[in-house]
């Protein structure tokens, strides 16, 4: 210890800061998010007066899973992707007798929505200066594909003047999203090097994101109505 | 046992190995024998045929066929078989010569000797259709008498196993085989299962029944239904559903609203017995409404069905799209000089291929599809003005260029291109 010279002692701290930044990261390219979160479509608002959300599944929300995966385009201040992602969205509840009233009958609806996304994320001070915190927001188009089920788990069908009408569908529209990422690294920077080193994944986070999505065909009178605004929450993997 | 007194000789080690190979080997040709003498070389099973009454009429579960491997007799079958007889034939082939054969069987819990080829009849214990015949031909038939075989009342709840044996021996009596058919006699029927509820739906109903009787793993059950009370000899005039392995069921076919059905149901064994009837319940399916009926009668107007394909093919306007690439013509291509020409180019060409595809709704719905992509970035552009548009589109290819040029540096790249 005593033979190392004075120099080199000083210089340690600089050294651990280049060697350590020089290892810590390869190359960041995707980042994948898993969401889970709720989603109440606006049916009823849509209609003149009728509830038949209300009616058959309550105050419920659907159970909302999501994925998102995105390619990185640009690291410079913030990053920006594009991405794309789906989901899948159910609820069930029980259908009404000619009182109104429930009966036994399970009934359901789904929902698989697909995104394409353009997303920025204002990771530049957590790159640069370890800050945990990215904020984020998307915008982009969303196709939702829809059925509803009968009591017989069947897809739902009905008649109206003759014309048959059947519980199922694709909605067109938009969404905007804003979120925030808490990133996981910061408590064990060297198990994030080691997940690094293993797996590719650069950073993790959890996060929250707020999504409003006007999922009614650009605003078409004659479509079901499936925008929310909706809260997920998730973790992601940047590799 | 053999095995301690080898240490005490006083052999080298060389004599010593020898030995123990010689008890292995010896070891391994008793083994051999033993396996020879317990089974009949080029042994298989023929067929069980009905004789006299029974011609025709024995059930698939006795194994009839000759590649049968599993025999059985139920409830059923035994009442069936009362008083009657069946040939069983068998195969040895190819021959050995020199042998004498016997056929006898036993009723379950019982056996037959099979120490050579005169087994002792003893009855109600084993029956010996045929002894110490000259096996002449590759094919043995005995006859077997039903009765016998089963060995108790169809009613008597006993489970077991009957056996069918052949014994060869050859002429110097030195060497004996034997081969066993078994042939499980189940005449126990599993208990009734209780029916809890039946639950009502929309032209359908859902049973839901208790069964701690039974074994659950190889246990089915038949829900029966009908329009008036029904009992056990009514069975075969009613509706029924079979082979459920759970213990609830929906009927979701051949149900009227407004209807009062009866339920029962009966649990199964594997041999096809079948238990008393459950408690009867009774059950009145009515129309309810989904959240798809209640939309529409609450004046949704979606048209349901993938409407831009659907609507193509049935020749309706998509009202919205339509009205959005004709905002987009007026608001922004007709705003400039290159957007006019576009136009006008459209306008004299696209009406041609409009033309050629009207009456083709493949070919329409197709092209609705394509043109999905065009009414997105038109709302886009609308929305956001051509402007943002443009920006946006820059910014894509700036992030294209750098992708590409940021794949075209990387180590890796560089390397699978070399």
């Amino acid at each position: 210890m005593a033979r190392i010279p004075k120099a080199l002692i000083a210089l340690a701290p600089a050294l651990v800061l280049v060697t350590g930044s020089a290892r810590a990261e390869s190359p960041r390219t995707m980042m994948l998010e898993l969401h889970g979160g709720s989603y109440s479509p606006a049916v009823d608002a849509a209609l003149d007066g009728a509830t038949p959300w209300k009616d058959t599944f309550g105050a419920k929300s659907m159970t909302m899973l999501r994925m998102h995966l995105d390619y990185e385009l640009w690291q410079e201040v913030g990053t920006l992707a594009i991405g794309a992602g789906f989901g899948y969205g159910w609820i069930d509840g029980k259908a009404r007798d000619s009182a109104g009233e429930a009966t036994s009958d399970s009934v359901g609806f789904n929902i698989l929505p697909l995104q394409l996304s353009l997303v920025y994320r204002f990771d530049w001070a957590a790159q640069k200066y370890s800050v945990p915190l990215v904020p984020y927001a998307k915008v982009g188009l969303t196709g939702a594909f829809w059925w509803a089920t009968d009591g017989k788990d069947s897809i739902s069908n009905t008649q109206v003047s003759g014309d048959a009408r059947e519980g199922r569908g694709l909605t067109l529209g938009w969404h905007v999203a804003g979120g925030l990422m808490f990133l996981l690294d910061i408590f064990s920077s060297s198990m994030a090097a080691g997940f690094d080193n293993e797996s590719g994944v650069n950073n993790s986070y959890i996060f929250a994101e707020f999504q409003h999505s006007q999922v009614d065909d650009f605003g078409s009178s004659k479509s079901l109505d499936l925008s929310d605004n909706a809260l997920s929450f998730g973790l992601a993997f940047e590799f | 046992m053999t095995v301690n007194p080898v240490p005490q000789l006083s052999i080298g080690p060389r004599a010593k190995a020898l030995a123990l190979s010689c008890l292995a080997l010896g070891v391994i040709a008793f083994g051999a024998s033993g396996t020879a003498r317990a089974n009949i070389d080029n042994f298989s099973f023929g067929s069980i045929e009905g004789v006299g009454t029974l011609k025709g009429k024995l059930s698939t579960r006795l194994g009839t066929a000759s590649n049968s491997t599993e025999h059985r007799i139920n409830i059923d079958d035994c009442e069936l078989y009362a008083g009657g007889e069946i040939e069983v034939s068998v195969k040895i082939d190819p021959r050995p010569t020199g042998y004498q054969y016997a056929a006898a069987y036993a009723p379950p819990g019982k056996t037959c000797p099979v120490t050579d080829a005169n087994p002792k009849a003893t009855d109600g214990e084993c029956y010996v259709p045929l002894s110490q015949r000259e096996l002449t031909g590759t094919t043995i038939k005995f006859t077997v008498k039903l009765d016998q075989l089963i060995g108790n009342a169809c009613d008597s709840n006993v489970e077991g196993s009957a056996k069918l044996y052949i014994i060869i021996q050859n002429t110097s009596l030195s060497r004996v085989q034997s081969q066993q058919i078994s042939i499980d006699v189940d005449l126990r029927a599993p208990a009734a299962p209780v029916l809890d509820e039946v639950v009502p739906g929309d032209a359908r109903f859902t049973a839901k029944w208790s069964d701690d009787e039974n074994d659950s793993t190889t246990t089915e059950y038949v829900v029966y239904y009908g329009d008036a009370p029904f009992g056990e000899d009514d069975l075969e005039d009613i509706d029924s559903k079979s082979g459920i392995t759970t213990t609830s069921y929906a009927v979701e076919s051949g149900l009227s609203n407004d209807a009062t059905y009866y339920v029962s149901v009966a649990a199964r064994d594997e041999s096809d017995n079948e238990s008393a009837l459950s408690n009867q319940l009774e059950v009145a399916p009515a129309e309810t409404t989904d959240f798809w009926e209640a939309y529409v009668a609450g004046g949704g107007k979606d048209p349901g069905g993938f409407c831009f394909i659907a609507t193509a093919a049935y020749g309706t306007p998509m009202e919205v799209e339509l009205g959005t690439l004709r905002a987009f013509r007026d608001q922004v291509l007709m705003q400039s000089d290159a957007g006019r020409w576009m136009v006008s180019e459209y306008y004299e060409k696209g009406r041609f291929l409009a033309a050629y595809i009207a009456d083709k709704p493949v070919l329409r719905a197709l092209v609705r599809v394509m043109l999905v992509p065009l009414v997105w970035l038109a709302q886009v552009v609308l929305v956001a003005g051509p402007l943002a548009t443009f920006g946006l589109g820059l910014l894509a290819l700036y992030a294209y260029r750098r992708l590409r040029r940021r794949a075209l540096s990387h180590p890796m790249l560089v390397q699978e291109l070399r």
